[in-house]
């Protein structure tokens, strides 16, 4: 046995007789009176720490606002560029409408002229044949006399 | 309480529930209290430090580490409410002189002695002193300790030592000391106590 061990042991054989002397109990009331101490401890310490655990959350809550406003500023953001896309497409199309707008134009322009040149040559043969026409006419009413 | 038991009220107590924390009390203020009256020998102030030491649990608990060693948390803080106390008063830790009991309640030897109030008394801080509580008394300090927390909780001399902050061996050997001269001031106090007035010891 070392020396360790035979302490050990004499120590195990001193220790079964303390226990065996018998304990005193500690006295009446002394758990009511700590654990009234404690529970207004308790209540004491929970006030503040109710506090933290609020402040915990509301740093989520700031956190989870930070978020929000991210999250808004980013879709806001690409509103504004999908506008402005619109907007691009939208000169685009007006341009656009402007060229077929000339194009009709000029089309327009020559159907006119056209139907001028149209009228003007239509109304002068007709009025050749109203002449050609009443010469007709005056020959006859002439043949006419003569015969009777 | 079993491990799994403790160790659920350790974390109800952690988010301070009254209920936890008065099972904690229920569980070792009796022991705390051994512990504390059998280092500073006086039931009032032991009474007022049992108080004190559920009182810094209870503020403290939210930062313990539930790591299985509760009670070795626990005594050391009851261990060093006793030091600071003993820091405070300028002298070891229940440094107490036996003196025999003027109003013996015929408790046996680890029976209360009543009260001892004559100032200037010997008694440096105990004042209910009598059998076990007077030879522990006459114990150093540290060997008092090292006896007193094996006896009154389930810590090994390892989780002692720590908390002492000296070698195993040091501890070890303080218990061996202390208790070897308890027995023989135990002995000493039956032989004195069982002999007849006038009677010569030999």
């Amino acid at each position: 046995m070392t020396e360790f061990e035979r302490m050990q042991r004499e120590i195990e054989i001193e220790e079964r007789w303390l226990r065996g002397l018998g304990e005193r109990a500690a006295p009446a009331g002394l758990a009511d009176r700590v654990k009234a101490a404690v529970r207004a401890e308790a209540g004491r310490i929970a006030t503040p720490s109710r506090m933290r655990q609020l402040a915990r959350w509301q740093g989520a809550l700031a956190a989870a606002a930070m978020l929000a406003l991210c999250t808004t500023v980013i879709w806001r953001g690409s509103m504004v560029e999908r506008a402005r896309v619109e907007r691009v497409l939208l000169v685009e199309q007006f341009a656009r409408s402007l060229e077929v707008v000339d194009a009709t134009d000029a089309s327009l322009a020559a159907l006119g002229e056209e139907i001028d040149s149209v009228c003007s040559s239509s109304k002068s043969e007709l009025d050749a044949s109203i002449d050609e026409l009443g010469d007709s006419i005056e020959s006859v009413a002439i043949d006419s006399k003569s015969s009777m | 309480m079993d491990r799994q038991g403790l160790a659920d009220v350790i974390r109800r107590a952690q988010l301070l529930e009254p209920a936890a924390l008065e099972a904690l009390v229920d569980a070792y203020s009796g022991r705390v209290f051994g512990f504390v009256y059998r280092m500073i020998g006086s039931r009032d102030d032991a009474e007022d430090l049992v108080q004190e030491v559920f009182l810094r649990v209870t503020r403290m608990i939210g930062r313990y580490h539930d790591d299985g060693r509760f009670e070795s948390w626990l005594f050391r803080i009851a261990a060093n409410l006793v030091r600071d106390r003993a820091r405070r008063f300028g002298r070891q830790p229940g440094r107490i002189d036996v003196q025999p009991a003027e109003n013996s309640n015929g408790g046996g030897m680890d029976g209360f002695a009543g009260r001892n109030e004559a100032p200037g008394h010997a008694l440096e801080l105990g004042e209910d002193v009598s059998g076990l509580s007077a030879a522990l008394g006459q114990l150093p300090a540290a060997e008092r300790e090292v006896i007193m927390m094996r006896h009154y909780s389930d810590m090994s001399f390892k989780e002692i030592a720590e908390i002492m902050g000296t070698p195993l061996g040091t501890a070890l050997a303080r218990a061996h000391r202390g208790l070897q001269r308890l027995r023989e001031l135990m002995t000493e106090s039956v032989d004195t106590t069982t002999k007849l007035p006038g009677e010569v010891r030999s």
